[in-house]
């Protein structure tokens, strides 16, 4: 009796161990994971809703599933206290606990608030599982990464002072270059100066007077951006962030002042983005993307200065096509940048200078410059 | 998602404790009806039942009491009143079930089987002590962090004491726990479980799984269907291979005969002198008619072994194949022995070598070509590491110093108390010396004591040991005077407060 008792523990012990061991090695078959923004990308005080859905595809129940998101705190649910604490600065966890059945699907949903400017990683998720009756723990890590994008603020145009009239500095100069014979845009009436080849003969035709093709032009007005990232004449002695803040949301105007007013804008920084360790520079183009390319290229800017703003324009500009105004965008006006701008002037360039800097600048012939010194907001 | 709390209710944490109890009720049940003849003839279902009610009343109780932030005082007064009442409520409910007993003799008769030299240790002295750590394992329960390893811990416990069970209770009265090794398990899985549910809600951060009733019964369900599967498995097995089971208890068997023959001399020595010594106690008597009881018991038992493996022909295989048998169990002791000796000089020549590495000044103490030397070197380093040791725990001023930290740390802890208790507790953020000032503010004459104090504690907290007992006395002192104007400030806010709400 006491023999068979004897083995009956033990037989019984082996049972329920090796049921919750074998369940806990299935526990994470088919477990998905996924966060679902309406938004990914906003300005900073706009709301997006998230959802995240745990999912197990198995027949075997899971009695808890604990999934913990790594967050940061800048993108962070509505209400703060959500996140729990992370031994990483500005960074949580957002824990979700689940109970999911056969195939079961679960889903929660979270009220985002966007708080700042950047770029931000959300992930990687960690999950928790284990046997049904919590014996054994089984732990996987879910590398995918989301990205949230908070773009810059956008500042009143009227409040950058610049000309009314002539905002850029570049109005004498607008016309057309070159016309695209593949890309025609109507019809007009015909003038001396046409070429026959440009005659429209079908309308010609319906209207009984000389109609003749207008293309589209193939080039139109260009405006490249230059910022300094710099918010002191040495960059090495650190970082001023409410000044390189304002100067990204100037820049942020501009671009999207420029776009507005029909221009192809480009932006260069003599800063890296957010997750790369490079200078930035995107192209000037007129696409419905550009404006939101650009703005999110200036959500990601971060305060590290890759070089000097005088050698990055001479190394940058002369990639920047002929004709194209330059605005050119500092905190700082050193001796160098000022004699750098004076070159590229020399080189027939349309140059705006925007200064943010206490100090005035000093006076360049032939360059537009606008002095608006960066308060602090008390 | 919220961090553990006494009072506040959580399902999952309340089912868990609740399985707990129980868990550790199905493996003290019969132990307990082991005892004695007396509570062997208590229903194990009865018994079962009142141990539960005994914990469980205590642990409700205590957080009730928690709940209404009682004085100490009238919590001392509670306790003792319970576990008064629980110990006679046990001796009836236990013992005098079938009685009808008065109320004077319910008190009584225990007290005069405490006096009554015929019984070493009367049943009613059990009962009581059974009350008491009933008592203690609710109040226990109501502080502690209920997690899975907490409710396996205290799983395996419960397995060892099974096992212990079937060695020493089944082999002397052939009564085996049963039933109530399945409700044991039973009650594991669900109160894992729970736990587990308790310790994954307790997270910050997101959102937390309710309790949801369907998912519990769920879980009740699988755990019958678990329990119930290990049950007809162990049976199956435990008739197909019953062999195995007869050689674990020949070896287990083997091993307490063998400890019972190594004790035996020593106690019937003590018996024979006690014996010379108390020539008419019938107690001493009694106890050398117990020894002998037992001493035929072992005998009895020895003779058990014997037919064991004689029926399951074990002896028969064993005298077959014994010669090879003993020539192998002598070599692996030897190769043991010897493969021991050479893998802790390696380890020590490691060692060593990883020392002078870091340039430790300890003498290497392999010297070169003398073996033996070295051996003798290292028993003699093992032997000045063990004075070293002894004389460590042997340091009393050093255990003296750790005592009075402890005190001055109680001290600040007290101190915090009296200060919630008037209504100014101190922010978690705070740092003692930045709650200096709003202490210096609560109690303005005692600038100095306060001072002190909070001195003393940041001291002790950053490793500081005091260094002579007039330090200590000198705290004390400072907060016996706090404590005293505490009082007084109590009674103050008391007297305002029924002034100005009346009874």
């Amino acid at each position: 009796m006491k023999e068979s008792f004897l083995i009956t523990l033990s037989t019984a012990l082996l049972v329920i161990i090796g049921v919750a061991w074998w369940w806990q090695t299935r526990s994470l078959v088919g477990v998905n994971y996924r966060r679902r923004f309406h938004y990914t990308r906003g300005f900073s005080g706009e709301k997006i809703i998230l959802e995240v859905e745990a999912e197990n595809r198995k027949l075997l129940p899971i009695s808890w599933l604990r999934i913990q998101d790594d967050w940061d705190r800048a993108v962070g649910p509505e209400n703060e206290e959500v996140l729990a604490p992370s031994h990483i600065q500005d960074r949580g966890f957002l824990t979700n606990i689940f109970s999911l059945r056969w195939y079961e699907k679960a889903r929660r949903s979270y009220t985002l608030l966007l708080r700042k400017r950047g770029i931000y990683s959300i992930g990687p998720a960690r999950l928790d599982t284990g046997d049904l009756f919590g014996i054994f723990e089984k732990t996987n890590e879910i590398a995918f990464k989301q990205y949230l994008t908070i773009f810059p603020d956008i500042l009143p145009f009227n409040k950058l002072q610049f000309p009314a009239e002539d905002p850029f500095g570049d109005r004498r100069s607008r016309r057309r270059l070159f016309e695209d014979p593949n890309r025609p845009m109507g019809v007009r009436e015909y003038r001396p100066e046409d070429g026959f080849r440009k005659v429209h003969w079908p309308a010609t035709a319906r209207t009984g007077q000389l109609q003749v093709k207008v293309f589209q032009p193939t080039t139109g007005q260009v405006m490249m951006v230059c910022m300094n990232v710099s918010t002191y004449a040495r960059h090495w002695e650190g970082i001023y962030p409410e000044l390189l803040e304002y100067l990204i949301k100037v820049a942020a105007t501009i671009v999207n002042e420029g776009i507005r007013n029909g221009y192809k804008v480009g932006l260069v920084a003599n800063g890296c983005l957010a997750h790369a360790d490079q200078p930035f520079r995107i192209p000037p183009g007129r696409s419905p993307q550009q404006l939101a390319v650009l703005l999110q290229a200036l959500a990601g800017v971060t305060s590290v200065v890759t070089g000097n703003f005088d050698r990055f324009l001479l190394r940058e500009i002369p990639r920047v096509r002929y004709g194209a105004t330059l605005i050119i965008l500092t905190a700082v006006i050193t001796p160098e940048l000022a004699s750098t701008l004076i070159q590229l002037k020399q080189h027939e360039r349309r140059i705006t200078l925007y200064s943010l800097g206490e100090e005035v600048p000093p006076i360049i012939p032939g360059i537009q410059t606008i002095h608006q010194p960066f308060q602090v907001k008390v | 998602m919220n961090p553990f709390s006494p009072i506040r209710l959580n399902a999952w944490r309340e089912i868990a404790i609740l399985m707990l109890i129980l868990m550790e009720a199905s493996w003290i049940t019969p132990w307990f009806r082991s005892l004695t003849p007396e509570t062997y003839a208590v229903n194990s279902l009865r018994v079962l039942i009142i141990l539960i009610l005994i914990v469980l009343f205590s642990h409700i109780l205590i957080r009730i009491m928690e709940y209404l932030h009682l004085k100490k005082s009238i919590r001392q007064g509670v306790m003792v009143t319970f576990l008064i009442f629980g110990s006679y409520i046990g001796i009836k409910t236990l013992l005098y079930a079938h009685e009808s007993i008065s109320l004077s003799e319910l008190v009584s008769r225990p007290i005069r089987s405490f006096a009554d030299l015929k019984f070493i240790i009367p049943v009613e002295f059990i009962v009581i002590i059974t009350v008491l750590i009933g008592f203690w394992r609710g109040v226990s329960l109501a502080q502690e962090h209920i997690g899975p390893s907490y409710v396996m811990g205290h799983f395996w416990t419960g397995i060892v004491m099974f096992v212990v069970f079937i060695f020493i209770i089944s082999i002397a009265t052939g009564e085996t726990a049963g039933e109530f090794f399945y409700l044991f398990l039973f009650s594991t899985l669900i109160g894992v479980c729970a736990a587990r549910m308790t310790v994954v809600g307790m997270v910050r951060g997101g959102k937390e799984n309710r309790f949801n009733r369907s998912w519990f019964l769920g879980i009740v369900l699988a755990a019958l269907v678990v329990v119930g599967l290990s049950s007809i498995f162990g049976g199956v097995i435990a008739d197909k291979f019953a062999w195995i089971g007869s050689l674990f208890f020949g070896l287990f068997g083997s091993i307490v005969i063998l400890v019972w023959v190594i004790i035996n001399p020593v106690i019937s020595f003590l018996i024979t002198i006690l014996g010379n010594l108390f020539k008419n106690s019938q107690a001493i008597k009694d106890l050398g008619d117990s020894f002998q009881n037992l001493n035929n018991l072992m005998r009895g038992f020895g003779e058990k072994i014997s037919s064991l493996i004689e029926q399951s022909g074990i002896d028969s295989l064993f005298s077959q194949w014994a010669p090879i048998i003993k020539t192998i169990v002598l070599v692996s002791i030897i190769v043991l022995i010897v493969g021991g000796i050479i893998f802790w000089m390696a380890f020590k020549l490691w060692r060593d070598r990883e020392r002078r590495l870091i340039g430790d000044e300890e003498k290497s103490i392999i010297r070169s070509g003398n073996i033996l030397q070295s051996i003798l070197d290292i028993l003699l380093q093992g032997w000045n590491r063990s004075l070293n040791s002894i004389e460590q725990l042997t340091d009393l001023r050093k255990r003296q110093r750790l005592r009075a930290a402890v005190r001055i740390r109680q001290i600040y802890a007290d101190l915090l108390a009296l200060c919630e208790s008037l209504g100014q507790p101190r922010p978690d953020a705070q740092t003692p010396f930045e709650f200096m000032p709003k202490l210096e503010q609560i109690f303005p004459e005692f600038q100095p004591e306060i001072g002190m104090i909070t001195q003393a504690y940041i001291d002790v907290r950053y490793g500081l040991l005091p260094e002579n007992k007039n330090e200590v006395e000198d705290i004390e002192v400072a907060w016996k005077k706090l404590h005293e104007a505490g009082d007084d400030l109590i009674h103050e806010l008391k007297h305002v407060r029924k002034k100005t709400y009346g009874n």
